[in-house]
């Protein structure tokens, strides 16, 4: 049942058990606490608008991976050495998906050699996105003979998703403008994904 | 109206119009899916006073602007300027907003920094800035600060010689801010910029795009 408008009480007017189940029990039922299902003490429940007169409950998920990871390809798609970071959840319309890591350029040894890294994300699951430049966290630097890594985070508010489990998972891609088959890397990434 | 602490019944007390109506009614007028609404989807709740909640709203805002250079006041918080007969692009974004005393800004921008072109700098001090910050204005007046701002410094001396040939750095990135001295009320924020270059014929300039704000008032 829904939530409904309560009724307005006249003085001398029977009380009726619909009055009260209506107010009294289907109302209740709508409430925060009474949504309050998740008896997970570690991931607890927000609560967000969903609609008229509707709100519901909803986990985040985060997820860490501790290594280092490595692409040879400027296509995005996963690193050697892990896939991810990962973090399955049910969504409404909208999301806030924020994600960070030390990406690190490396150069040839010209005076040239531009490198550039992007950590971007797919959705799977009740939505299909693919990984877009525009955004993706990406790191490019001009320098010759340098690898310099830094510390940095992006974040993307995304208002098209299907309502239902999407499955968020990093992915990567690099190049140098210099050298073919350059290696990107990605140390620690990590991923926080809010539904709204 | 505003919730009310329910009565404790009693047998034999006559129950009343009054007392439904301020028990059921006007507390349940007061409770999260009473003030839910389809324009307010996304929307999350807080606290604004002894039992009274209000609905808060994330607001986005993006300015997906092409533009390959931009220019700006040197050492001063502003939007982009026109300089040398190029159209400035677009200022902002900017988001205002129905806010508490507190809010979270999340900014995200591309920007490219040029260092000293493809001769080594010598000069530490020749180095090239640029600072993304927020301002604040309508119930509140906040001047953007480079304490809470996305930075980003071009130059990178590196011991012991100090000469690097640093052409450039182009970074695409977040950045959060938080405001807890906010006046309550129609709060206005605006990404502004800051530039600060002392190196060869590109003072002033920088490249910024793909800029977007989203606040989360609370």
């Amino acid at each position: 049942m829904a939530w409904t408008a309560p009724h307005t009480y006249l003085a001398d007017e029977p009380l009726t058990a619909d009055q009260l189940n209506n107010d009294l029990y289907y109302n209740m039922l709508e409430t925060m606490p009474a949504k309050a299902t998740n008896d997970l003490t570690d991931n607890p429940l927000f609560f967000y608008i969903s609609g008229n007169n509707t709100i519901v409950g909803r986990e985040r998920g985060y997820q860490f991976i501790k290594n280092i990871g490595t692409r040879t390809s400027f296509t995005f798609g996963d690193c050697t050495e892990f896939v991810g970071p990962t973090v399955s959840l049910t969504t409404g319309t909208k999301a806030l998906i924020m994600w960070g890591c030390q990406p690190a350029t490396t150069s040839n040894s010209s005076s040239t050699g531009d490198h550039e890294t992007q950590m971007g994300y797919t959705v799977s699951g009740a939505s299909t996105k693919a990984a877009e430049e525009e955004r993706s966290l990406m790191f490019m630097q001009g320098v010759a003979s340098v690898k310099t890594h830094m510390g940095f985070s992006q974040w993307d508010m995304r208002t098209d998703l299907t309502p239902g489990v999407n499955t968020f998972t990093c992915k990567y891609r690099a190049r140098n403008f210099d050298v073919a088959n350059s290696t990107g890397e990605w140390r620690w990434p990590t991923l926080i994904v809010i539904p709204l | 109206m505003v919730w009310t602490s329910p009565i404790t019944f009693v047998d034999g007390s006559a129950l009343t119009a009054s007392q439904l109506n301020t028990m059921i009614r006007d507390n349940l007028l007061e409770t999260a899916p009473a003030k839910s609404s389809l324009d307010a989807i996304g929307g999350y709740f807080v606290t604004e006073g002894y039992n009274q909640i209000g609905v808060r709203k994330p607001s986005l805002s993006n300015v997906y602007d092409t533009t390959d250079e931009s220019y700006f006041i040197e050492g001063q918080f502003g939007d982009p300027i026109a300089n040398m007969a190029k159209t400035p692009p677009e200022s902002g974004p900017s988001v205002t907003c129905q806010t508490g005393t507190t809010a979270m800004v999340l900014i995200s921008t591309g920007f490219l920094v040029t260092g000293g072109g493809t001769t080594p700098v010598t000069d530490p001090d020749n180095q090239r800035s640029l600072v993304v910050g927020v301002e604040v204005s309508g119930a509140t007046t906040i001047p953007a600060t480079e304490k809470q701002a996305l930075v980003c410094y071009s130059l990178l001396p590196t011991a012991p010689s100090n000469t690097l040939v640093f052409r450039f750095t182009n970074v695409q990135a977040g950045h959060v801010l938080w405001f807890d001295n906010l006046n309550p009320g129609e709060n206005t924020f605006k990404m502004v910029w800051k530039i600060g270059s002392k190196v060869g014929s590109d003072d002033g300039k920088a490249t910024i795009r793909r800029r977007k704000m989203l606040v989360m008032p609370f």
